[in-house]
């Protein structure tokens, strides 16, 4: 099991898209982030299963950056641990994806619920 | 219609929401640029003669790191390039501001950090963190070495990753045996290896 203690959603990167953008295009970022977040984790999943590590690492690596923009931490930091595991960790760690997924999932939600109640 | 030069952006990140997230942050840094959008170098070298700024992604499907910014950067020489990226590793942002490129971001990096940055770079500045600014990098790192072949060695290097005999490179490439072979001598002398397997180790581990 991977020990990442960062925090799922850093709020404040969040919060500076708020200040600088209008509602509707954060709003569209975090449309675009949890689709991500519906439907990444487990293609890596399932390619790591097939054995497939360079598109499992792909894959990781394109969660990576999009968990990186919104400031999802943690999953951000595992989706980087997938992407450079050797073929023997490969799998274990992409085990650890989907849950992950669904922790960030419902963060994210709250820190969306907190924006709105600001606007 | 291709928009009038020195009012164009180009972001080029293969994954539509980074490629959103940086579009988002250049309509507030710089609203008077037309901001363009490219999934891969390819894409993005078409309109890149226009272009003021461009915002990359280092891991793109044509571009697997920071070892194509120079061939980049010399065929655009008006081109401002900033690159912003997923990579965690920090050697990575040293290894940019070598190439020439005009700043380095995060991909983590806060949308008000990322609006400065982009300002700045576009006025003619640069944007790399100050550690970055005062260190050097080894002239017998990696990457050091690696920058230093030429744009024709750099083809050939690719193309003995891909477990291309001398031949065979030299009919992809369009040159004469004889002349691969003298590209392979001087790839193996400017990296310090002994040989071609060294040599694609080497370019594996810069790329990684």
């Amino acid at each position: 099991m991977t020990t990442i203690s960062a925090p799922l959603i850093d709020p404040s990167q969040l919060r500076e898209f708020a200040d600088f953008l209008p509602g509707a295009q954060v709003q569209q970022l975090i449309r675009t982030f949890t689709k991500e977040l519906e439907t990444r984790p487990s293609m890596v999943l399932h390619l790591a299963r097939q054995g497939d590590g360079a598109n499992a690492r792909a894959a990781a690596h394109f969660l990576k950056g999009a968990a990186l923009s919104v400031g999802a931490r943690r999953i951000a930091l595992l989706a980087d641990t997938v992407e450079h595991a050797d073929d023997a960790a490969l799998l274990g760690h992409a085990q650890e994806l989907p849950a992950c997924a669904l922790d960030t999932l419902g963060e994210l939600e709250a820190v969306e619920a907190t924006l709105r109640s600001v606007a | 219609m291709s928009a009038p030069a020195a009012s164009l952006a180009i972001v080029v990140d293969d994954h539509p929401m980074c490629r959103q997230a940086t579009a988002m942050a250049l309509g507030v840094a710089a609203p008077e640029l037309t901001v363009v959008e490219a999934a891969s170098l390819a894409e993005a070298s078409e309109r890149a003669g226009e272009a003021t700024l461009m915002t990359l992604d280092l891991a793109l499907p044509d571009n697997r790191s920071v070892l194509g910014v120079p061939a980049l950067l010399e065929r655009f020489p008006g081109l401002k390039l900033l690159v912003i990226s997923g990579a965690l590793n920090p050697e990575i942002e040293q290894q940019v501001a070598a190439t020439g490129a005009h700043g380095y971001l995060s991909k983590a990096t806060p949308i008000s950090v990322m609006v400065e940055a982009m300002r700045a770079v576009i006025a003619g500045g640069s944007w790399f963190s100050p550690a970055v600014e005062a260190a050097t990098l080894s002239p017998e790192s990696d990457f050091v070495r690696l920058s230093s072949l030429t744009n024709a060695q750099s083809r050939v290097l690719t193309a003995m990753e891909s477990g291309r005999l001398n031949k065979q490179i030299a009919f992809d490439l369009g040159l004469s045996e004889i002349t691969v072979k003298a590209h392979v001598k001087a790839i193996l002398r400017k990296l310090a290896v002994p040989n071609r397997t060294q040599a694609i180790l080497m370019l594996q581990r810069a790329q990684s």
